[in-house]
């Protein structure tokens, strides 16, 4: 396997019973994923743009095929290296932003710091910076409860980025947002990615995001459909 | 790679598990209610029944005497104690499913989770049988100021108070055990996708 890749599927299927017949989410992806790349996927509702996220997110594990990250085969990983996979490799931002309710939004944003056991000084630091970076310095100490729709997401970007990530997954990140505040969001995840370098797989519906994709693949019915190049990642698509 | 994870300290597991005790406070409230009220009953019932042993001079340590009857009732009632916890504990999973599933997603293993709501049954017990020994031993005094004129030798209330202890973290953890087994097992995928 090249290091190129953050990710890389190989005839990636899975297929679920449901009332006695076989349900093809996934049949036959390969997909490889660069670093430093901005990738989305688009497809209809049950296209298996979920079940694709959660494969790469190590949530779920696959009927056939395989899953790399890093390099890693993460078909070949217990539940408690997967855990540390997720902790430590993956990054996720969902569509609920999913932050946890009791927390401050920096301890939010500690939280996956702590399940890596990062000393307290240095995640607070680390928290609080990020959480600088995406512009909500003076809402370190807000419960989720107290933030709008797009500040929590904002957490939610801030949180994913804690551990650094190999690759960041995002499912439907706008779905739940205006357009102008999943514009921001959407020009946020642009930015870390063209400054950063970090890689962002994204599940969507929205045009917007496919405006600042390097890539996108179309899938329906569990296959890739198509491919569309937008924009070459600079330094590793050039090897 | 398995060496990479770190213990989650003392101090931030407790800090979690206040501030979620602190968000759902009423229900928290319940419960330690619940581990006060069979505290009480047992405790009291404990420190009565010194009253009814012949005096023995000095202040010298007297053996539990409770009888059949008594030791139903504590029985009966802890039982019932035990089944309102747990059931209490099931919705708090249920309650919780999403954000548990959203930490196991960022790389929290089953046994954190495990620890966080035994930490929490400990707390409830911990409280519950602080209060339900001092109120035990508020009302039971002048009952046993009348009985005995005088008030029960020191160890027999630091034993009662070890057994009301006891009695309070042990009912807490059995009906806890269940809740918190199914709360680490859950599958992040399924609770990503629940909605309340």
């Amino acid at each position: 396997m090249s290091s190129d890749y953050a990710v890389e599927t190989i005839d990636l299927a899975k297929y679920y019973t449901l009332g006695g017949t076989m349900i093809k989410a996934l049949d036959g992806i390969n997909l490889q994923i660069f670093r430093g790349e901005y990738l989305s996927i688009m497809g209809p509702s049950g296209a298996g743009k979920t079940t694709l996220f959660n494969m790469i997110g190590g949530l779920d594990k696959p009927t056939r095929g395989k899953v790399f990250i890093d390099n890693i085969d993460i078909s070949k990983l217990d539940a408690y290296e997967l855990a540390w996979l997720r902790c430590r490799k993956i990054g996720y931002i969902f569509q609920t932003f999913n932050l946890i309710p009791v927390l401050t939004a920096i301890e939010n944003v500690t939280l996956p710091m702590i399940f890596a056991g990062t000393p307290k000084k240095i995640r607070m630091e680390k928290a609080r910076k990020l959480l600088e970076m995406v512009g909500l310095g003076d809402r370190l100490n807000h419960k989720p409860s107290e933030l709008s729709g797009g500040q929590q997401q904002r957490v939610a970007i801030a949180r994913a980025l804690a551990n650094n990530p190999s690759i960041i997954l995002a499912d439907e990140p706008t779905g739940n947002l205006d357009l102008n505040t999943g514009l921001e969001i959407i020009t946020l995840l642009k930015k870390m990615n063209e400054e950063q370098g970090i890689t962002i797989f994204c599940a969507t519906h929205d045009y917007k995001i496919v405006e600042v994709s390097n890539r996108i693949i179309w899938i329906r019915d569990g296959k890739v459909e198509k491919t569309e190049i937008r924009g070459y990642v600079k330094r590793k698509r050039e090897v | 790679m398995e060496s990479a994870f770190a213990k989650l300290s003392l101090k931030d597991l407790l800090h979690i598990v206040l501030e979620n005790m602190r968000k759902r406070r009423s229900r928290i409230l319940l419960t330690i209610g619940n581990v006060f009220l069979g505290v009480a009953l047992v405790s009291s019932m404990m420190m009565l029944s010194y009253s009814y042993t012949p005096k023995t001079t000095g202040n010298v340590f007297k053996p539990l005497n409770l009888n059949d009857y008594q030791i139903w009732v504590t029985i009966i009632s802890l039982t019932v104690c035990v089944i309102t916890i747990f059931n209490s504990m099931l919705i708090s999973v249920t309650e919780r499913y999403k954000e548990i599933g959203t930490m196991k997603c960022l790389g929290a293993k089953d046994s954190l989770i495990l620890q966080l709501f035994i930490f929490e049954a400990l707390v409830i017990g911990f409280i519950g049988g602080l209060l339900g020994f001092s109120i035990a031993f508020i009302t039971t005094m002048p009952m046993i100021l009348l009985q005995i004129g005088t008030l029960l030798p020191l160890q027999n209330y630091l034993y009662v108070m070890s057994l009301s202890f006891a009695v309070a973290l042990l009912i807490s953890l059995i009906a806890t055990i269940y809740p918190a087994y199914h709360a680490s097992k859950i599958n992040p995928v399924d609770a990503l996708r629940f909605e309340v």
